[in-house]
């Protein structure tokens, strides 16, 4: 509740009833006055209602000219005008709820605008009036006598002449009850007494209107001298100056008060206008150093000649030389250089070519860039305990665009640049490390090959004497060995033969591992015809039902594949040979979106409990004597498919056949 | 050395695979003059009538030469890169006899201008049957340049 009331509310209300009554009997008895007085101040009681008005808003001046400021009227209109009274009388509280209005419209002005001055907002108000007084309330005079009794004798008819001296009167103690509300408004105590803003300078503003009274005071009584020296010696100076005054003379020296009053209250305005733009301009300059101060990137800022005018804190803080020591000078460079010479914003002031910004940031730190008008550079200051400074600097120019100054920021890089040195060193430390173990790996890799190649040559040498020797011994000795020893020599053959073949399927598993895939489309179902066609001798002999189903192009690296189907259909060939009806069924079918090969035999299969040792190298599930082989098989197949990125896994049941299965990923190489 | 040319030249540096090739050769009757050097560098020297061999009449020329690849001292591409970087030298056949089956090597050797690279079977029976191929062909078979 206490936020609805306004500020001050009961002192305002009070004052607005009290405006109200003083407006009141101030016109009350201004009718008693004789004619030419009258004429003049008949209307003055409305300077009340008005001051209240202007000063607090419409709410309160509508409350004052209720309570009294405007209500004499009816009084004043009453007697004689009859109907009259209604078109003429309400105006009046209209006019200063109109002026209330527009005050408190022009207190929301950021901008002074002159057409919502009271003098200007007073034309359109009075002109209406003016139609109003010219028309309607003729008509209503001619619908006299009115109905009440005591004003049976109000005129039904007046002359056009007498409305329009109405008019005028009334337009001329308008302007006179604004212009004099003005004045008092514009008076240092009054304004307290209003309790209105006190910002600008009340000396020299009740000055100058008190002199402006003054002139206006003094140009009465000049008159009245002259009067009672030249025209009428007979009067008394007194009787000239106030008692006994002509209507004309009243009217003259009234006008002669008015315009000094007016010249006053321009004049203040004029100075208050002033007033107001110097303190608006100290404000913003205030307001810029502020800014300045406040910034915790360090800034200063040179002007004309060079010469420093603002060295903000955290320049003071960055350069540790205080504002008070620069300011004024032409020391900026004292901070940074140890000799005399321009920094970037002395550059950037006299328009430096770019070379020449180069030439004086030219040390191999540096690195600048130029954005309109506009300088960065990064530079090494070892004056400033070895800083990285972050240096920008622009032109400051006047409304026609001359460079008037400059402004450089500073901004202490340092810690970015340390850690920028420390990622660099790291990444040229990791490059070594990479250069190092990319070394180590190629050593390893070499040293496999050799240890490779080793294999291949040097272990087939003398399995080859073994073989070679053993075979002689047959063939030239043969007959005078006894059999016993001729299986035996044969057994050295055989085993000799069998280690030949583990070497040659162990280097190819090796070789596996290291090749790179060539992985392109394949036709799968030709890869498998292929093998079977190369393994035909395998089971010439034998009943072997091959059973091709659906194989759709793949992405693989087409030799290896082979090398997969190859094995896997030796293994289905080499495990049925014991079944009457062989079968073996390749194929794919897609399981959960993944296309997934098969090769399944019915076989003698395995015991599942040991397909964990089914890639194994060397694992073997059935003995050498049944099956032959070297149980690289398998582990070759894995190697290949895990190259593809794909997962090979094989079900089985013994005696019943085994399958299986392999993904290629989708590996692209 | 004696006036008999030398028709056969073997780099071999293994006993067992000397002695096997020569009795293969031997079985297939194919008994041309052989000469065996047991490293490269004497093979060079023994080609290039260098070193211990500069007695040797250079421009009597083995019709064959059966290199091994993994010799000491100079390797078997080296002798073969030699051999045929030398236009005194570069028509003579050269038929690389050995255990690798390595693709690089089986590569590099038909780069340098191998006129045959036979991978040496554990194989006894196969040995023999490869060994009698190359004789009957470069020995009996192939006309030499003059």
């Amino acid at each position: 509740m206490k936020k609805i009331i306004p500020k001050g509310f009961t002192y305002k209300t009070i004052i607005s009833i009290l405006f109200g009554l003083l407006g009141f009997a101030l016109n009350f008895y201004s009718i008693n006055f004789y004619f030419p007085p009258y004429t003049a101040t008949v209307l003055i009681g409305l300077i009340f209602p008005m001051l209240i008005t202007l000063a607090w808003g419409w709410k309160y001046g509508l409350l004052s000219a209720l309570v009294g400021g405007c209500q004499t009227m009816w009084w004043l209109w009453g007697p004689s005008n009859g109907y009259a009274i209604f078109p003429v009388v309400p105006p009046f509280t209209l006019w200063i709820v109109w002026h209330g209005f527009m005050a408190g419209w022009r207190k929301k002005q950021t901008v002074t605008k002159w057409w919502l001055s009271p003098y200007i907002v007073e034309i359109p108000f009075r002109i209406l009036n003016s139609i109003n007084l010219l028309t309607l309330c003729r008509w209503a005079i001619s619908l006299n006598p009115p109905s009440w009794t005591w004003a049976s004798n109000a005129a039904n008819t007046i002359p056009m002449d007498f409305s329009i001296f109405v008019v005028i009167k009334q337009a001329v103690v308008g302007y006179i009850v604004l212009l004099l509300a003005d004045v008092l408004l514009n008076l240092g105590f009054t304004r307290k007494f209003f309790r209105l803003e006190k910002e600008y300078n009340r000396t020299n503003t009740n000055f100058i209107i008190s002199a402006a009274f003054l002139v206006g005071a003094f140009c009465w009584i000049v008159d009245s001298i002259i009067d009672t020296l030249v025209f009428q010696p007979e009067s008394s100076f007194l009787d000239s100056l106030a008692l006994n005054v002509s209507a004309h003379d009243i009217f003259i020296r009234t006008a002669f008060l008015l315009v000094s009053l007016a010249g006053g209250v321009l004049a203040a305005n004029l100075l208050r206008g002033q007033r107001e733009s110097d303190n608006a301009l100290r404000g913003s300059e205030e307001r810029l150093k502020q800014i300045l101060e406040g910034n915790p990137i360090p800034i200063f800022v040179i002007g004309e000649k060079h010469t420093v005018t603002h060295w903000n804190k955290a320049c003071e803080n960055l350069t540790g030389f205080h504002a008070s020591k620069m300011i004024g000078t032409k020391k900026q460079w004292l901070p940074f250089y140890s000799e005399e010479r321009p920094v970037l914003a002395d550059l950037i002031m006299d328009e430096a070519a770019e070379e020449d910004i180069f030439r004086y940031y030219s040390s191999k730190y540096t690195n600048s860039i130029l954005t309109e008008g506009r300088y960065e550079i990064e530079d090494f200051f070892p004056g400033l305990d070895g800083k990285w400074l972050f240096v920008t600097a622009a032109p400051l120019r006047d409304h026609l665009g001359k460079i008037i100054g400059a402004i450089e920021t500073l901004q202490d890089i340092t810690g970015r640049k340390q850690a920028e040195e420390e990622i660099r060193a790291m990444n040229v430390e990791l490059e070594q490390r990479v250069i190092e173990r990319t070394a180590q790996l190629e050593a390893a890799n070499r040293e496999l090959e050799s240890f490779s190649y080793s294999v291949s040559h040097d272990l087939r040498a003398p399995l080859r004497a073994m073989n070679g020797f053993s075979r002689i011994l047959v063939e030239e000795y043969g007959k005078q060995l006894p059999q016993e020893a001729q299986r035996y020599l044969d057994l050295v053959q055989e085993n000799s033969h069998k280690m030949g073949k583990l070497i040659d399927d162990l280097l190819l598993f090796s070789r596996m591992g290291k090749q790179a895939l060539n992985v392109r489309d394949v036709n799968c179902a030709e890869i498998v015809e292929q093998s079977l066609a190369e393994l035909q001798t395998e089971r010439e002999d034998r009943k072997i039902e091959v059973a091709l189903g659906k194989l759709p192009v793949c992405r693989a690296d087409s030799i290896l594949l082979k090398q997969v189907f190859m094995n896997l259909l030796t293994n289905a060939f080499k495990f049925t040979k014991v079944k009457k009806n062989a079968r073996v069924e390749v194929g794919s079918k897609i399981i959960k979106g993944e296309t997934v090969y098969f090769v399944k035999d019915n076989g003698v299969g395995f015991d599942m409990q040991y397909v964990g040792k089914l890639f194994g190298v060397f694992q073997r599930l059935h003995s050498a004597a049944e099956f032959e082989g070297t149980g690289v098989g398998l582990a070759i197949v894995q190697r290949i498919i895990h190259r593809h990125g794909g997962r090979v896994w094989a079900e089985a049941e013994v005696d019943k056949g085994a399958s299986f299965y392999f993904t290629l990923g989708g590996k692209d190489e | 050395m004696n006036n008999q040319a030398v028709e056969v030249l073997l780099v071999e540096d293994n006993p067992g695979d000397e002695e096997l090739t020569l009795l293969a050769l031997k079985k297939y009757k194919i008994t041309n003059k052989i000469f065996v050097v047991r490293d490269g560098a004497e093979a060079l020297d023994y080609i290039f009538a260098d070193g211990k061999y500069s007695g040797r009449d250079i421009n009597q020329r083995p019709k064959v030469i059966l290199l091994d690849l993994k010799l000491p001292k100079v390797g078997g591409l080296e002798v073969l890169r030699r051999i045929k970087a030398d236009p005194e030298t570069n028509c003579i056949p050269v038929v690389v006899l050995t255990s690798s089956n390595e693709e690089s090597d089986i590569v590099e050797s038909y780069k340098l201008g191998v006129n045959s690279y036979i991978v040496k079977p554990v194989d006894f029976k196969q040995f023999a049957e490869s060994v009698r191929e190359i004789g009957m062909y470069w020995l009996l078979l192939n006309e030499p340049t003059a």
